[in-house]
């Protein structure tokens, strides 16, 4: 073709184009709104709004022309008016400061931010009360009612034992949550509520029961944490964040009536359980007068890691006088009666942590490590002394959450206890072929350095990929495997193992666990292991 | 050259304002608008400024599209289409943190083809540096570059790096994460050069991390000192084509044997493709929204966080070995793209397309444009967070 006809062509393309562009351009939806309000030279409309943190150039009004024409009250959005806000006039405030969303934007996707460069949603419904909070302090005004229930919601469960929040919460195992609601949206908000490890698969925060209006105000109340609000000049943020870090936790008087109102402040309940009380999350505490000494419970409250190294229970803000003073309500505090068959006596005491089904798997087992013990695993508790289950239930298995049930029960109702278990979950019969080899004498030279070091490089090659390079039982093979491969730095629970029984473990492995017999190894080497898996746990 | 004479006025004195139109006429173009005759339109193309790069007569094969592609035109074009939209742009635009987002907002909704006029810069930027690549790539391939033009290429390479030095800097503008951690990402490339590295990368930041100071830097450099530079060379680059003879010719090929006036038959086609170029960018603009992502927030670095395109070949590389990705491939690469027409010293292939005498550095070439494309795709479409392997779906 000849050049001068693609010029003719391309030439009328580009006018083609141009129109295009402008018809493009010209038919923006804010004109037409406008034109449908009755305004035939549309132009947009701005509030510049100064005196609110950044300057905000809110341009909704060119959609929203009727706003303060009372003339549209039955008119649909974007054309109606404005509800009565009092103290609040358009002009002074703007919209975006209540109502979120991009207000220099001028299409409907962007301007309510659903657009990819949006900074914050805008926020529709119950949910608008969380920009209440930007500029009121709780006890926030009349007509935030979602809001100021959430708050309360906040301060009535567990979240202040694990999150941190200016003000409010001083948890650390969590995070902190001053800017969650900027930094996150709704529905991650929400999923996190419902299922913590919906989005982090490591999350240990459990997945409370909460009935949905409760959670959906607790979502507003999260919504409006966003860091320092506006109305906080920099001074006054600085004075607050340095009060609330220097603050002591009140001493009180060491008797059971203040220690019930540390128990209570301190939201035990929102996880434990304590007569009617249930956060169907932690331990029962209603029998833990005649399970755990008060100095015991005292150091559990100030280091929840010290007795139990594995334990997901926060280290709450308490006084030394607060601990002892909950120590002291808990072994006052009135209990109810057992009940007298064994089932009825498993369902009040076990079912619990060992499930009703006796699978390990009860309400709080997930929050529990070591987990509780599958009763259903035959084979495990087949290869067992006999007498070793019945103990674990009178003495409590140390460095675990399970506790001593000697004198809840005594003697011959844990028998009974047990007797039925055996005869409900394990239910396979012992072999009698098989006999359990009886644990050796030591036949190595008494542990030293060399041993030790004999040992640390064996665990290296055959140990660390379930019970960890730290022993710790965090191997990356650690997550497959239940029961989960035993923490070897758990003084509290090594400190009551014989080198026999190591050494035992080593040699055959334990049936019905992830544990194989090393009998392969050289019988010094297997002595080696047990010196070096000991120095693990050694008191410092 | 004898210049044409404005008519000699008829009445003698007795109107002079009749003949102040042609008088003015004359003193702005020295030929009339549609020349006549050859020498006229020889003298139409030597006598103006804007024309004066071309030779008056030109091959007829180098009017071909199959010679050049009008890669280098679509190039200038493209760079020209820059320029203009740029300077709207910077109507509106501020360089500095606190406004320069909001300024992205307004320009997308409150300003008259604001839009459209982003739109196209910012595509315009994307395919300054396809066409410039593509460009580089002909000109090779055809063997355009060897001597006399030797000189010429290495323009060509600073042009080039002077593309991507524009594009670069023009990420940083709009400030929003997308644009904040690609410059993160790719000044922090930097540091991987030996010695100068920590230097170049503070002196290019103002700051040790990419802050108010960097989008100043990065403004005034994408505004002025750059497009300064690039226009220079750019005059440069074309006076060299045209003082090296124009276009390169096969061997051999007799000289004046297949010429034609350069008005109207260069000039033509030069419209024709300049109006295409147009036309597409357009038609792009119109299409296509630029992207705009939140507010830049150094405290959420997006995962993964990429480099600008035409980095993340070398971003790729890093992830494997940052001395690989970060000193030896770019250093090497940009030595032998300087030396390539000082190696290539055995004549032959000039002006043919893959001349097979050229199999050699052609194949040289095309491989490392092959893998500069694959790993370019692998660092863009296959690379997901913390810089995993993906499938694009």
């Amino acid at each position: 073709m000849r050049v001068s006809v693609w010029i003719c062509v391309l030439s009328l393309a580009l006018v083609a184009l141009a129109v295009a562009v402008w018809r493009h351009t010209g038919d923006a939806e804010w004109q037409g709104w406008q034109r449908a309000y009755g305004c035939d030279a549309p132009e947009i409309a701005q509030d510049i709004v100064r005196g609110f943190g950044a300057e905000r150039v809110d341009r909704c009004r060119s959609c929203h022309a009727a706003v303060e024409d009372p003339a549209w009250v039955d008119g649909t959005q974007p054309l109606r008016t404005h509800p009565p806000i009092g103290p609040h006039p358009l002009a002074e405030f703007g919209c975006t400061i209540c109502h979120g969303g991009d207000g220099r934007a001028l299409t409907t996707r962007a301007a309510h931010g659903q657009d990819a460069s949006a900074q914050e949603p805008m926020l529709l419904g119950r949910l608008l009360e969380a920009n209440c909070a930007r500029c009121h302090d709780a006890p926030y005004p009349t007509g935030a009612d979602h809001l100021r229930r959430g708050r309360e919601r906040f301060e009535q469960g567990a979240c202040a034992g694990c999150h941190g929040l200016r003000g409010l919460a001083r948890g650390t195992l969590g995070p902190a949550l001053d800017e969650v609601g900027r930094r996150r949206t709704l529905t991650y908000l929400r999923e996190s509520i419902v299922d913590p490890r919906a989005n982090d698969p490591s999350s240990r925060m459990p997945a409370f029961a909460m009935p949905d209006p409760d959670r959906e105000d607790l979502l507003v109340f999260l919504t409006s944490l966003r860091g320092p609000g506006i109305h906080e000049d920099p001074v006054t943020q600085r004075r607050r964040a340095r009060a609330w870090r220097d603050a002591q936790p009140a001493e009180v008087a060491m008797d059971a009536a203040s220690g019930q109102r540390a128990f209570e402040t301190g939201r035990c309940v929102a996880c434990h359980r304590l007569g009617e009380l249930d956060g169907r999350v932690a331990p029962d505490l209603s029998h833990t007068a005649l399970q755990r000494a008060p100095r015991w419970i005292a150091e559990h409250l100030a280091d929840p890691r010290a007795h139990v190294p594995d334990s997901a229970m926060p280290s709450l803000w308490l006084s030394a006088s607060e601990r002892a003073a909950i120590a002291i309500y808990l072994e006052t505090a009135p209990r109810a009666e057992l009940p007298a068959s064994p089932p009825e006596t498993y369902g009040a005491l076990c079912a619990r942590c060992h499930g009703p089904q006796g699978d390990g798997l009860g309400l709080g087992a997930g929050a529990l490590l070591p987990r509780p013990r599958a009763l259903t695993n035959a084979r495990f508790f087949n290869h067992q002394p006999e007498e070793r289950p019945i103990a674990s239930i009178l003495e409590g298995v140390p460095g675990t959450a399970m506790p001593p049930f000697e004198k809840v029960l005594g003697r011959e109702r844990a028998q009974a206890l047990w007797t039925w278990i055996r005869a409900t979950f394990v239910r396979e019969a012992r072999n009698p072929r098989v006999s359990r080899l009886a644990a050796p004498e030591r036949t190595a030279p008494p542990p030293d350095e060399a041993s030790i070091a004999r040992g640390a490089d064996t665990f290296a090659v055959r140990c660390v990929l379930c019970h960890g390079r730290r022993g710790d039982g965090r191997g990356p093979a650690a997550l497959d495997l239940l029961p989960r491969p035993r923490n070897l730095r758990n003084i509290s629970f090594l400190t009551n193992l014989s080198d026999a029984r190591l050494f035992a473990s080593v040699s055959w492995g334990i049936v019905g666990t992830g544990m194989p017999p090393w009998e392969s190894l050289p019988v010094a080497t297997r002595w080696d292991l047990v010196d070096f898996v000991r120095s693990l746990s050694r008191r410092p | 050259m004898s210049l044409p004479q404005a008519r000699e006025p008829e009445g003698g004195r007795s109107a002079p304002w009749r003949e102040l139109p042609a008088r003015i006429w004359a003193s702005v173009f020295r030929s009339p608008i549609v020349p006549r005759d050859d020498l006229g339109r020889m003298q139409a193309v030597g006598a103006n400024f804007f024309f004066h790069l071309h030779a008056s007569r030109v091959q007829g094969r180098s009017l071909r599209v199959a010679t050049t592609l009008g890669l280098g035109l679509a190039t200038l074009v493209l760079f020209a289409l820059l320029c203009s939209t740029g300077i709207m742009l910077m109507f509106v635009y501020v360089p500095a943190p606190e406004q320069a987002f909001g300024r992205m907002l307004d320009l997308r909704g409150a300003v008259a083809y604001g839009p459209f006029v982003r739109n196209l810069h910012r595509w315009s930027a994307h395919g300054m540096v396809v066409a410039a690549i593509a460009h580089m790539a002909r000109v090779f391939l055809t063997g355009s570059h060897k001597k006399p033009r030797e000189f010429n290429w290495v323009v060509g390479v600073g042009l080039l790096l002077l593309t991507l030095a524009l594009s670069f800097t023009g990420y940083l503008l709009p400030w929003d994460q997308l644009a904040y951690w690609a410059i993160v990402v790719g000044t922090s490339m930097a540091n991987y050069i030996p010695g100068i590295g920590q230097d170049l990368r503070r002196a290019l930041l103002g700051d040790e991390a990419v802050g108010p100071e960097a989008l100043l830097r990065f403004y005034v450099l994408h505004v002025a000192l750059l497009p300064v530079l690039t226009a220079t060379l750019v005059g440069l680059h074309l006076w060299r084509v045209r003082r090296d003879g124009g276009l390169a010719r096969p061997r051999g090929e007799p000289v004046g044997a297949d010429v034609v006036l350069a008005w109207p038959h260069a000039l033509s086609r030069e419209l024709a493709v300049a109006l295409g170029v147009l036309l597409v960018l357009g038609a792009t603009a119109l299409a296509w929204d630029a992207p705009l992502e939140p507010h830049a927030d150094p405290n959420h670095p997006p995962n993964p966080a990429k480099s600008p395109w035409y980095f993340l070949g070398l971003q790729e590389l890093v992830s494997h070995s940052a001395f690989v990705g970060g000193v030896a491939v770019p250093a090497v690469t940009l030595l032998l793209m300087l030396a390539a027409p000082y190696l290539e010293r055995s004549p032959g292939g000039e002006g043919e397309w893959l001349g097979r005498k050229r199999w050699l550095p052609n194949a040289i070439f095309v491989a490392a444009l092959g893998a500069f494309a694959v790993l370019t795709l692998v660092g863009s479409t296959l690379r997901g967070a913390n810089w995993a392997f993906v499938m694009p779906w």
